[in-house]
């Protein structure tokens, strides 16, 4: 890599790579193609068993090691060797799992939905296409289990958050906020614009790809018993 | 199946592990004790393994009824423990007998007791883990985060080092904390440190905080000077646990195990193991003083600490080879 991350000391265990300040899927693609190289097996030995746990984030990623089998100066070194080696990965490789996600768009699930229809100065069939149309790169999972933070929105269907956050924010609720998208895995205190409604909660990891599309009352209801089986 | 039948759960005891590794990525936090030292302690004097299960009791206020025999001890907060109404020692292995009614009361200093079962609770993990966090509704008893009830039934796993657990073996008082004595707290700079102004650095580690009643097993928010940030917005990142992060108010939050994985406030550095064992123990009005602390001490002491009790690192499951 020719821009290594910044490597600083996140605790007596941990090691943060940093790749950007900002929030780019560019700069994001380095984060999950730097932990995928270091989970690979080609990656040396010292960083493959003294490596715990990888936490990527946006421009960030996190290594956690054993901090008691290796010294803290090595397992940099390591790093650093390895992170020297790598290529940048392919312009707009996309190599995440695709999920393809049902959404039931509706006002009695879609709290929010005309509220952004109006704000955003279209219909809601507008919104619910422009919400169906891109395919979103999953950047972090955090904040709670399971919640994936999806991106980018639409440039039209920018919003920022509720003034006041909902104190329950149903399961499965699809929302959005400024460019990004999510899905509520569990009730939470949440104050993103909520769209609709999914049937089921996909199992996503950080560098996956999601695409989400309408459903119709009937779709959605077949594929909420189809998954409570 | 037979084993102690909580009569009281008193105002929160939870069942917790080490805690729940290799699933931060997922969005997990780790759970497990707050106070590891207490925790580490009661499962040495059991000859436990460290990971064993314990009941992580906030406050005091537990009973229970042992259905079996079976050696216990407590450690942590200094709560009044007694066996039938007469009082029982803390930091040292008590053995009960079947039938026997044992209450731990309210703590005369510090917040959190660990009680400890030799061979350990046995309780289903989930996500390779038994630690229950409730806002995430997962580990304890059912597998879905609840903290225990009266009527809860927990089983002692199959002892298998009964000649380790001696009746009346005990810690030595010069391990035992003064969870009475001020806080001084050893923090190690990290994250945006460096972005602090050196006026806010100078205010932080000068002035005395206090703990707030906002306090949980997520993170503890304290109270003082105003620490300023004059730096622009973070994009959320990593949060370890210790971490201290500093939101648009100026007033620290000290994050425990329960906290979220990414956090976006700047973070002035990460308290030592022994100093968030110390926070997890401070009620509220507690004074605290930071110090400044290098890294390499602090790392070689836990070194040392883990060596000690036995702990071994967890990978997680998706980087075994």
């Amino acid at each position: 890599m020719k821009n290594l991350p910044d490597i600083q000391r996140a605790d007596v265990n941990a090691i943060l790579l940093t790749f950007a300040a900002e929030i780019s899927l560019e700069q994001n693609r380095r984060v999950h193609h730097v932990a995928a190289e270091l989970r690979a097996s080609h990656s040396p030995e010292s960083i493959r068993s003294n490596m715990l746990e990888l936490v990527p984030a946006y421009n960030t990623l996190m290594i956690y090691y054993d901090f008691i089998n290796i010294d803290e100066q090595a397992f940099i070194d390591a790093l650093k060797q390895v992170l020297s080696t790598l290529n940048e990965p392919e312009a707009g490789a996309t190599q995440g799992q695709l999920h393809e996600v049902g959404v039931l768009y509706d006002v009695s699930v879609g709290l929010d939905l005309e509220a952004v229809a109006g704000r955003v100065g279209g219909s809601i069939d507008e919104v619910i296409a422009m919400h169906t149309q891109p395919e979103y790169h999953v950047y972090a999972i955090g904040f709670a289990p399971g919640f994936a933070y999806l991106g980018d929105v639409d440039s039209a269907l920018r919003l920022p958050r509720l003034d006041s956050p909902r104190q329950k924010v149903p399961p499965l609720s699809v929302a959005i906020a400024e460019q990004q998208t999510a899905i509520y895995p569990l009730e939470s205190p949440g104050g993103w614009n909520i769209l609709g409604r999914c049937a089921r909660l996909p199992q996503l990891q950080a560098g996956d790809r999601v695409q989400f599309y309408s459903l119709s009352r009937a779709d959605y209801e077949q594929q909420r018993q189809a998954g409570a089986k | 199946m037979s084993g102690l039948r909580v009569i009281e759960p008193g105002m929160l005891a939870l069942v917790q592990d080490f805690g729940r590794f290799g699933w931060l990525a997922q969005g997990y936090s780790r759970g497990g004790p707050v106070d590891e030292h207490a925790f580490l302690w009661a499962n040495r004097l059991l000859g436990n393994h460290f990971n064993a299960a314990q009941i992580e009791i906030t406050l005091g206020g537990f009973s229970a009824t042992a259905q079996v025999a079976m050696k216990i001890a407590v450690t942590g907060a200094d709560v009044p423990v007694s066996v039938n109404g007469n009082s029982a020692p803390n930091w040292q292995v008590v053995a009960l007998n079947k039938g026997d009614k044992l209450s731990v009361g309210y703590a005369r200093s510090g917040l959190r007791a660990y009680l400890a079962v030799a061979g350990g609770w046995q309780v289903t993990t989930v996500k390779g883990s038994c630690a229950t966090v409730r806002r995430e509704q997962i580990g304890g008893l059912t597998g879905q985060g609840q903290a225990l009830v009266g009527g809860d039934l927990l089983t002692p796993a199959p002892d298998n080092n009964p000649s380790q657990a001696v009746t009346g073996q005990r810690v030595k008082p010069d391990f035992i904390p003064d969870y009475t004595s001020k806080l001084v707290l050893d923090v190690m700079p990290a994250a945006q440190f460096q972005q602090f102004a050196a006026s806010a650095r100078k205010i932080f580690f000068s002035e005395e905080y206090q703990v707030t009643d906002k306090a949980d097993r997520m993170g503890v928010r304290i109270q003082g000077p105003e620490v300023p940030w004059q730096g622009a917005g973070l994009v959320s990142e990593p949060l370890p646990i210790g971490a201290i992060q500093v939101p648009t108010d100026g007033q620290p939050i000290i994050m425990l195990n329960d906290r979220q994985t990414l956090g976006g406030y700047p973070k002035l550095g990460v308290l030592g193991w022994a100093a968030k064992n110390r926070l997890a123990q401070a009620t509220p009005g507690s004074k605290i003083q930071f110090k400044e602390a290098d890294a390499k001490p602090l790392q070689e002491y836990l070194k040392q600490v883990y060596r000690f009790f036995a702990v071994a690192c967890q990978q997680a499951q998706n980087l075994r080879s």
